[in-house]
């Protein structure tokens, strides 16, 4: 039997190209009266292949609608309004939807928070993962239903053979994200996306999800793009930060470079607010009543910057490299 | 003279409709609160963090057990809304868009629990103003809604409601843990400022073990309805004796790529369910060094002194492991090279 995996245009990827590339990605989303909201303003991101990268930023900075745009997913009212989007040298919005549905799913993947609201209650754990190897591999209902053991195996679930059977409804919280994760990993993507997988665990279950996450990813030489709001995540399980502030990319750096050195001012005040001293914070920290109302034309922290000066609110700074894969979109960046 | 709040041997089971089984949510727990201190309870979903909380406010009613506030029993109709307790307890939820009143402005939120109090017009409006001042609230704020606002400011307001009325005890159910880390930030400083004004006590509950070590004096960890430690907030960080806790403290992440936690001791699995708890020790399904007592008898708490209790008949085999370095005192001297 032919899989869908085989019907896809031939690539036109050659090694040196990045697993994923982003370029220039604009998304907005729509309303009926007010102007538009514009959620992601020019991302560019490149990953290469076995990099697991790591996206920070508090929530309303778009980290959701980025993965969801890589994804192909993009929500409505919202709509991709520039920029490219390529997995292996192949531009997204080329593929026609039949070749985008057999990439996402075989070779794009993303685990997302919420396992209960993610698994289909009527279909038994067994059912769930054989139906993504059965559609993306063509494997058949016996074969499947093996793969889906060995996925619940893989992702460390006691008894599996007893679970293939169970429905999502009689798993603890942990033990269904694992389910949605044996879901995702099991056609062995190339890419996964995990938006923000752990954040409604336990801690204890958090970092059994994430050392499985992170095994089962490298086991598999896949590259992944993890979606938190827990900077201490990036830390310990990425190669690679990405700092996201409304909708902009504002620093790129490897973690040991951006944890010893961070350079924007906003990533500095996201590590202040986890040093429990009010000093440190209130040195990185503009106070609540001395925040400007809008970015307008200048950089989108100005607001918020204690080191902001004229020219930040009025020129908007580019996303600069500062040479050791590290990048920062500010005019006067710390320790540079 | 007596503590403030005095939890004794505190037992909630909710029955299950349609069986004889019941959630084992709360198995004998007993703390102690004293005037402006800071007790922290921790513990995973499920541990019956948020239980202990609803039956100290005579939100919900205890199966068995005293609570003793200020000297004084409670139960039995002495709850929040006795005359005499009236404003005295209050209470800060976890998800403050839900808590606040859509409808109603913000001065009308703030100044709501003085209703019952008999105070003037007057009274209450200086009250208000006073304490949109410490909680940091501008004064134009009072007459917005709470859709207005951002979350962290929404939570100032949760505080502020509760601080209105100048109470002597605030039971904070994960006050934080539905915010930003910069929101969360500006929410502790904003109620250790508060106790230092104030005086108040505070039961926090929370998950957040970064947040509870920097803010309360003792923690007290439970796990599945029962207390596995207890002490002073630096001894236990620095120096867990119970296989949980140590587990627990070994599980905390921290924004540094050097401060990987050092996994001497993991625990396996997920906390079981609360229904028809078998007797022994609860984490013994858990747990490395489990025995045949672990699973007959619950450990009786061994003093380990400077109020440092430990319910675990292996505590010293923890205690062989070695301390692990407290992580978050690390992070702190990190902190303030990085940052400076």
């Amino acid at each position: 039997m032919q899989s869908q995996a085989d019907l896809m245009p031939p690539s036109s990827a050659s090694p040196s190209d990045p697993l994923l590339r982003v370029e220039g990605l604009h998304v907005s989303f729509r309303h009926p009266v007010d102007p538009p909201t514009e959620a992601l303003r020019g991302i560019d991101l490149t990953i290469e292949r076995g990099e697991m990268v790591g996206l920070v930023g508090e929530s309303g900075a778009g980290k959701t609608t980025l993965a969801r745009a890589i994804m192909g997913l993009v929500p409505q009212p919202g709509r991709i309004d520039a920029g490219t989007i390529s997995f292996r040298g192949q531009v997204m919005a080329d593929l026609g939807d039949d070749a985008l549905r057999a990439i996402r799913g075989r070779n794009l993947a993303m685990v997302i928070p919420n396992p209960r609201s993610e698994l289909n209650p009527v279909l038994t754990v067994g059912e769930q993962i054989g139906n993504v190897v059965r559609h993306h591999l063509g494997l058949g209902r016996s074969a499947a239903r093996a793969a889906a053991l060995d996925m619940l195996k893989a992702v460390s679930i006691p008894d599996p053979a007893r679970r293939l059977d169970a429905y999502p409804h009689e798993l603890s919280g942990g033990m269904a994200q694992r389910v949605v994760i044996a879901i995702a990993l099991a056609c062995s993507p190339a890419f996964v996306i995990s938006d923000d997988a752990t954040s409604g665990l336990d801690v204890t279950v958090q970092a059994q999800i994430l050392d499985l996450l992170r095994t089962l990813i490298r086991a598999k030489d896949s590259s992944a793009l993890f979606i938190t709001r827990d900077i201490a995540i990036t830390a310990h399980f990425c190669d690679r930060i990405v700092v996201l502030y409304a909708g902009e990319v504002v620093e790129v750096a490897t973690v040991d470079t951006f944890f010893d050195r961070p350079t924007h001012p906003y990533s500095l005040m996201l590590l202040a607010a986890f040093s429990h001293s009010a000093d440190l914070r209130r040195r990185w920290t503009v106070p609540p009543d001395e925040t400007l109302p809008g970015a307008g034309e200048g950089c989108v922290f100005a607001p918020r910057c204690v080191r902001r000066q004229p020219r930040c609110t009025s020129e908007h700074p580019a996303l600069r490299r500062l040479g050791d894969a590290r990048a920062v979109r500010c005019h006067f960046p710390v320790g540079i | 003279m007596s503590s403030l709040l005095e939890v004794q041997n505190l037992v909630k089971h909710f029955p299950i409709a349609g069986s004889r089984r019941k959630v084992q949510a709360i198995n004998g727990v007993s703390f102690s609160i004293e005037r402006g201190e800071t007790v922290s309870l921790v513990g995973e979903s499920g541990s019956g963090k948020t239980t202990i909380g609803r039956c100290l406010l005579g939100l919900i009613e205890p199966t068995a057990g005293g609570i003793f506030f200020k000297g004084q029993a409670m139960g039995r109709g002495v709850d929040v809304r006795a005359k005499a307790l009236r404003g005295r307890l209050q209470m800060v939820f976890q998800e403050p868009a839900e808590s606040l009143n859509p409808r109603m402005r913000i001065g009308e939120i703030l100044g709501e629990p003085l209703l019952t109090l008999g105070m003037s017009r007057g009274d209450r409006d200086r009250r208000v103003a006073e304490t949109a001042a410490l909680i940091g609230l501008r004064p134009a704020l009072l007459d917005v809604r709470p859709a207005d606002l951002s979350a962290g400011l929404q939570q100032r307001v949760g505080i502020g409601r509760a601080i209105v009325t100048r109470p002597d005890l605030i039971v904070l159910d994960e006050p934080t843990s539905a915010l930003d880390p910069t929101a969360r930030a500006e929410i502790v400083d904003l109620l250790k400022a508060l106790q230092a004004d104030l005086d108040t006590a505070y039961l926090f509950i929370s998950h957040d073990l970064s947040t509870v070590r920097f803010l309360s004096h003792r923690v007290v960890v439970l796990y599945l309805g029962s207390i596995a430690e207890e002490g002073p907030s630096d001894r236990l960080f620095a120096a867990p004796r119970h296989p949980y806790s140590a587990g627990l403290l070994a599980s905390v992440m921290l924004p540094h790529p050097s401060l990987k936690a050092e996994r001497r001791l993991t625990l396996e699995g997920e906390i079981p369910s609360p229904i028809d708890l078998p007797p022994g020790c609860p984490l013994a399904t858990r747990c490395p060094f489990t025995e045949s007592r672990c699973r007959d008898v619950s450990p009786p708490p061994s003093a380990l002194g400077g109020g440092h209790l430990v319910h675990c008949y292996n505590h010293q085999k923890v205690a062989a492991l070695g301390d692990v370095a407290d992580q978050l005192t690390r992070f702190q001297e990190l902190a303030s090279r990085i940052l400076a």
